[in-house]
């Protein structure tokens, strides 16, 4: 049936008269008789659910934040969630490939290298960005050339906000503003010198 | 006598955002901890790698961030133009030995007797310099100071290399004239053709 329906075999439950009466009398049989083999096929359901669950693209990535300079609270970076759905903007992973890029990993096994400086660049916020017109308000000479994050965190399951050591706190990236940043990272050459 | 050392590789990455901003990412420390941010040429002063970009026409500021240096150029160079001379700049700064950044300010320009400016020049070698020198086996210690010269000697790697007088020259002593403009000058009394350090204090 399963198969049928194309949704993943979590288990089965065997056909068991305790199962009923525990369920009539309000207390699981994973409680009343844990060890018996049915609570162990409930079990085992429960954790295949949470295994199907962590694959799933929005919790792949615990809330988190990051402190840049230490790397402490790093998100991690999780390879093994690659492939589990085609979401182009779907982070599974973020790392400090060097003091001064981010990079970042997509479920689609897209991997994005991004300038930090050019992240405080593109940010998007009313500060940096005309409301009305969407015209960009940032003059890149305006920036620090040793501009760095303070901390990245994630906001919900749809975006990063960074603070960084110029002050500006206001700045949140959604998934889909960076992978549009990424893109265009990604399409500017590099060169082995 | 510059060695090319083909394991050092450098990948240059211009911003897609500004266009005055190429980052060149090398597969090793250019120099730990930082960052360290030149914005002139006067910034960069006395360490040797800053200097060394800056002497490529056209580069405007320079951020050296542990394996990372992100360089700042003029509106009228392209960095087709600048690529290669500033990987080649990062490329003989590795090769050298000699640290790429000097951290240590210049000392009080007040008169230091022989035995101040030997502490000191043992501080600047020990904290600053010897780190660097160490990567490439080598280790360079104060003999001592007579009347504002300063001896040094080079042993480990550097002993007996050629490049090592270069090494001297053109990193180390930069160095010492910048934190110790006191010193009159440098001498290195290593014997480059024996296995020991003599040290032939010259007649006063």
């Amino acid at each position: 049936m399963s198969q049928e329906l194309g949704v993943p075999f979590l288990g089965a439950i065997p056909l068991h008269a305790d199962v009923v009466t525990s369920g009539d009398e309000g207390r699981p049989i994973v409680a009343s008789k844990p060890e018996s083999p049915v609570a162990q096929a409930y079990r085992a359901i429960a954790g295949h659910l949470r295994a199907q669950l962590d694959a799933a693209h929005r919790t792949v990535l615990r809330p988190f934040i990051w402190h840049w300079d230490t790397d402490e609270g790093t998100p991690g970076w999780h390879e093994w969630a690659v492939g589990a759905s085609e979401a182009k903007t779907t982070p599974v992973g973020f790392t400090k490939r060097d003091p001064r890029t981010l990079s970042v990993l997509w479920q689609d096994g897209r991997r994005d290298d991004v300038d930090v400086r050019d992240l405080r660049l593109a940010c998007a916020c009313a500060m940096c960005v005309e409301e009305m017109s969407g015209r960009k308000t940032l003059d890149p000479n305006s920036i620090r050339k040793d501009v760095s994050p303070r901390t990245l965190s994630s906001i919900g399951n749809y975006a990063i906000a960074v603070t960084w050591n110029d002050g500006h706190t206001s700045g949140i990236y959604s998934f889909d503003h960076l992978r549009q940043l990424g893109e265009r990272s990604r399409s500017q050459a590099a060169y082995q010198v | 006598m510059q060695v090319t050392d083909p394991t050092i590789s450098i990948r240059a990455e211009p911003s897609p955002l500004d266009a005055s901003l190429c980052k060149f990412t090398v597969n090793r420390v250019v120099h730990p901890g930082g960052p360290f941010l030149f914005e002139n040429k006067e910034a960069a002063d006395g360490s040797p790698l800053a200097e060394a970009l800056f002497r490529v026409p056209g580069v405007a500021a320079v951020l050296i961030s542990d394996n990372v240096v992100s360089v700042t150029k003029d509106s009228q160079t392209s960095w087709l133009q600048l690529m290669k001379p500033i990987g080649a700049a990062i490329r003989n700064q590795l090769t050298s030995g000699v640290p790429a950044i000097l951290q240590m300010r210049p000392s009080p320009a007040t008169a230091h007797s022989d035995d101040e400016l030997k502490k000191i020049a043992q501080d600047l070698l020990d904290r600053e310099i010897n780190p660097s020198v160490a990567s490439h086996g080598g280790k360079i210690s104060v003999v001592g100071v007579k009347n504002g010269d300063l001896f040094i000697a080079m042993s480990g790697g550097c002993q007996g290399c050629a490049a090592s007088q270069l090494t001297l020259r053109q990193g180390v002593e930069v160095m010492v004239r910048r934190v110790l403009p006191q010193i009159r000058e440098v001498i290195d009394s290593t014997d480059h053709s024996a296995g020991t350090q003599p040290f032939y204090p010259r007649e006063t």
